[in-house]
């Protein structure tokens, strides 16, 4: 072995990278040579000095502050597209519209079929809560519920998501399900709910329509209005 | 009669971001400071990172190894932050090309120099001398103890390129461990 192959050489004797045949050339070598044999020394406590450099701590509440930076600019962005500012104040005043769908399946005895989609009305820029009521004559499991959303809504929360699914459990009686909507733009649009349970599917569908003031005047909304 | 919510979504995108993301923000971190050598920088790559990850929270939900495509897009935003500064590119995949010129004849003996204690403040030091093409594959490799395999997976520099570069880089480290020893 010669001194101008060293480099490569302590590289792989570090490694352990060497056949038996070049680690016998390699330790005759650095026997033999001095200024190989001291490279090799400082090579070791050079790569025992990178393995042990230490990392200087985050700043306090470095964690905090990054995850509140994403949920401030986006929030922001989500509401400043919209030329809305007053997140808030417009959640804390959110009105409230609820719609009773009852669910069904061929097992069971009907009580209510929704044959036409029911229409609530939305105000632009605020979130809503629309509250969803299935009634369901025993308890399910392992129920999968998926929720597609109009192009102008949104949920809060969920930028830009049009769907959501989930596994759920169903008991007797009445399960609320609140949907926190936002509408982006104005116009109508369905809102479909499934539910699906083994090989049934139920769909329901309600019409939202974003207007400036969320004034609803649908009768039978106002009937089973919470 | 039973009333229940059935909204399962208590915890709303950002907090299904700080959940996906939190358990990775240490190992993030600590790259990014073998990256940047600084704290402060660190803290600013790791916030920018996030910020880009966050519209692709879906994306990443369906990823079955986050880790190492966290540190993969970390270092890409990085080597971009490197290229916005320099305002031309940095060649990843070019020759090896030796920034700082050492005269053999300013450098100390081998022997004075393995005898001088290497403090972590000397090792810094000399590591930021070296070009960023060198000094990026010692701290992924030699300081991280990622694998050569690894590298490859999150530079797309050839395995053997890399191994050049690291046997370059660590001969340039020497060389300017020796000259700040004298």
């Amino acid at each position: 072995m010669k001194c101008e192959h060293i480099n490569q050489a302590i590289d792989d004797f570090l490694e352990q990278n060497l056949n038996r045949q070049d680690l016998v050339d390699f330790k005759n070598h650095v026997s033999e040579c001095q200024a190989c044999a001291d490279k090799l020394e400082l090579s070791r406590v050079l790569a025992a000095g990178l393995r042990q450099l230490p990392v200087a701590q985050p700043s306090a509440g470095f964690r905090q502050r990054v995850f509140a930076q994403v949920r401030s600019q986006y929030k922001t962005e989500h509401r400043q597209g919209y030329g809305y500012t007053r997140f808030a104040a417009g959640f804390a005043s959110a009105l409230v519209v609820s719609l009773a769908i009852w669910f069904v399946t061929n097992l069971y005895v009907p009580d209510t079929l929704v044959d036409q989609p029911q229409m609530i009305s939305v105000a632009m820029h605020q979130t809503q809560n629309v509250r969803l009521s299935f009634d369901a004559q025993r308890n399910f499991q392992q129920v999968q519920l998926s929720i597609d959303l109009p192009a102008n809504i949104e949920l809060d929360g969920f930028p830009g998501q049009k769907t959501l699914s989930w596994q759920t459990s169903l008991v007797k009686g009445q399960n609320i399900l609140t949907l926190p909507v936002f509408a982006t733009a104005y116009g109508q649009g369905e809102l479909q709910a499934q539910l699906r349970y083994g090989d049934k599917l139920e769909t329901f569908r309600i019409l939202l329509k974003a207007n400036a003031d969320g004034v609803q005047h649908n009768p039978l909304n106002k009937a089973r209005s919470a | 009669m039973d009333i229940r919510n059935y909204w399962p979504f208590k915890k709303d995108s950002y907090s299904q971001f700080e959940l996906l993301i939190g358990p990775h923000l240490n190992q993030l971190y600590k790259l990014a400071y073998r990256l940047t050598g600084q704290r402060d920088d660190a803290e600013d790559l790791v916030q920018d990172l996030l910020l880009k990850l966050f519209p692709r929270l879906q994306e990443m939900q369906q990823i079955e190894l986050l880790s190492p495509w966290l540190t993969r897009v970390l270092y890409r935003l990085f080597i971009d932050g490197i290229r916005r500064q320099q305002r031309s590119p940095i060649d990843l995949m070019g020759d090896d090309e030796i920034a700082y010129e050492i005269h053999a004849s300013t450098i100390a003996g081998p022997a004075e120099a393995a005898s001088t204690e290497l403090t972590n403040e000397l090792i810094n030091h000399a590591l930021y001398k070296l070009s960023d093409d060198h000094r990026l594959l010692l701290v992924l490799h030699d300081v991280e103890g990622y694998s050569l395999q690894e590298i490859n997976d999150m530079t797309d520099i050839p395995v053997g390129t890399i191994k050049s570069r690291l046997c370059r880089g660590r001969q340039k480290l020497r060389e300017i461990i020796q000259l700040q020893g004298t």
